[in-house]
């Protein structure tokens, strides 16, 4: 892509294809644009076959203005070298928009963009930025709070080094068994991950409580610390459970590419559930409520199923036939995006133009270009429908 | 429009001067200057510029979409976007081309 190919990298490219030496190759390259160069520049006609037409073309001398110093030149006629492409070449190259036709535009209208389908894909990929945005965002607050986290829990060193560790787990365990056993979470707690986390979120409230009794006996200021800690277990609770989300983010390309792929309402089903979560924090602030409502959310999200769904519209010149050509390499097979889309399509000989047609997978009718057998089934229902149409 | 010395050089003359020089067999050099083309479009499809020495620079360019208006009739037209292979000839060949009267 975009990159500047040089004679050596040419050179080897025609060796690899014509399978033979490099010096051969790099002779064959030196002479040929030695004839091209003798020819184009003694003002001849050259022609290639499979790449197009040098020509020197004649410019008739005008006159122009210096922009700097607005002094009026005249500049003499002189020859200019044009190169017309073959039209397979031309072809070739503008293949990606080969869809595109001319189209006349009525007196007066506004300008249409007939590269709405672009547009269109565009919109949805900044959509989906923004909203992976807003995951990054939620995931991006830990390292912020996260100190004061520290200085609470500095009792309980170990368990908040193996921290990373559990949030690793956490992930993995999710993403291999997908749905966490959240009664043996709360049953057994020494083999459950989730546990590990209550038990370190509940030990600052026991340890700020302390030096409270100790600087005074009032049971306010002890109720106050009770609190605190709650609060501080409350948002070390959350903090986890966005590290873990960042670290399914992070870690797993798979899940990430999943997010990015699928289409956007799982990503906001997914902000939409967290902030939910949240809210059930606020409202119960209740330690073991949370970490099951977090467990219960994180495989809901990864259970969907991914099935890529490919779609086209119906333009000028663009019809059923094309389109099956175009995916399946076969034109007989427009029989299956019909049954495809035979709720939207009432005639398949009138489609109107700007229909967007939901194009099946090949393998859900059985489609094969190099199945003969395929190609006449296609065409037998081609025909029945045919008939249902006369009547 | 003026062509000086109205002298084309087809393909197969080119072929021939290829044979003369290389020493070669017709069919040989055929092949080899398809699989030249076919490589210089190819690498062109995938948006890359290929630059050959002492001739130019093969680009790619991506071209706008545009309403012209047919004059006769007074239609306006929309022409879609596309992409073309363009050909920067090297400057000593616009130059030697330039002088040339």
């Amino acid at each position: 892509m975009n990159k500047k190919i040089t004679m050596p990298e040419l050179v080897e490219l025609l060796a690899q294809k014509q399978n033979c030496t490099k010096r051969e190759a790099e002779n064959f390259v030196r002479e040929l644009l030695a004839i091209m160069t003798e020819t184009i520049s003694s003002g001849e006609v050259l022609r290639i076959s499979g790449l197009g037409v040098f020509k020197p073309v004649w410019v008739e001398e005008r006159a122009s203005v210096n922009v700097q110093s607005g002094e009026r030149t005249i500049i003499p006629g002189h020859y200019k070298l044009t190169f017309t492409p073959a039209k397979a070449v031309r072809e070739a190259v503008n293949e990606p928009f080969a869809c595109f036709c001319v189209e006349e535009l009525p007196d007066n209208a506004p300008i249409v963009s007939e590269s709405s389908d672009i547009d269109e894909m565009g919109d949805n990929n900044t959509e989906e930025e923004i909203e992976v945005a807003v995951v990054e965002e939620l995931s991006a607050e830990p390292p912020l709070v996260k100190p004061v986290e520290t200085e609470q829990l500095h009792i309980t060193p170990d368990s908040l080094q193996t921290e990373p560790n559990e949030e690793q787990e956490i992930a993995h365990s999710t993403e291999e068994t997908e749905i966490v056993p959240v009664e043996d979470a709360q049953v057994i707690p020494e083999t459950k991950i989730e546990e590990d986390v209550v038990v370190e979120d509940t030990t600052p409230s026991v340890t700020a409580e302390e030096p409270a009794t100790q600087e005074a006996d009032k049971e306010k200021n002890t109720s106050k610390a009770y609190l605190k800690g709650v609060w501080i277990g409350v948002v070390a609770t959350v903090i986890v459970f966005v590290a873990a989300i960042a670290l399914l983010l992070v870690c797993v390309p798979t899940f990430r590419n999943y997010l990015l792929h699928n289409s956007g309402h799982s990503d906001s089903l997914l902000v939409d559930k967290s902030s939910q979560v949240i809210e059930e924090v606020v409202v119960e602030e209740c330690d073991t409520v949370e970490t099951i409502a977090i467990d219960s959310v994180v495989p809901v999200t990864i259970e969907q199923p991914v099935v890529p769904v490919v779609v086209d519209t119906i333009r000028r010149g663009v019809f059923l036939t094309n389109m099956s050509y175009k995916h399946y390499g076969h034109k007989a097979f427009w029989v299956y995006i019909y049954e495809e889309n035979s709720n939207i399509i009432a005639n398949p000989d009138n489609v109107p133009v700007g229909t967007v047609i939901v194009i099946p997978p090949a393998q859900k009718y059985g489609i094969d270009v190099n199945d003969t057998t395929a190609i006449n089934v296609a065409l037998e229902k081609a025909a029945v429908i045919k008939q249902r149409m006369r009547k | 429009m003026l062509i000086f010395n109205c002298y084309k050089v087809e393909h197969k003359e080119l072929v021939k001067k290829l044979q003369l020089r290389l020493d070669k067999s017709r069919e040989e050099i055929e092949s080899m200057l398809d699989v030249f083309c076919d490589t210089v479009v190819e690498r062109c499809t995938q948006m890359d510029s290929i630059m050959l020495q002492g001739l130019g620079t093969f680009e790619v360019r991506k071209k706008m979409e545009r309403i012209s208006v047919n004059p006769a009739t007074g239609k306006r037209m929309l022409i879609p976007p596309k992409i073309v292979l363009v050909f920067k000839p090297n400057n000593a060949i616009k130059n030697q081309l330039k002088t040339r009267k």
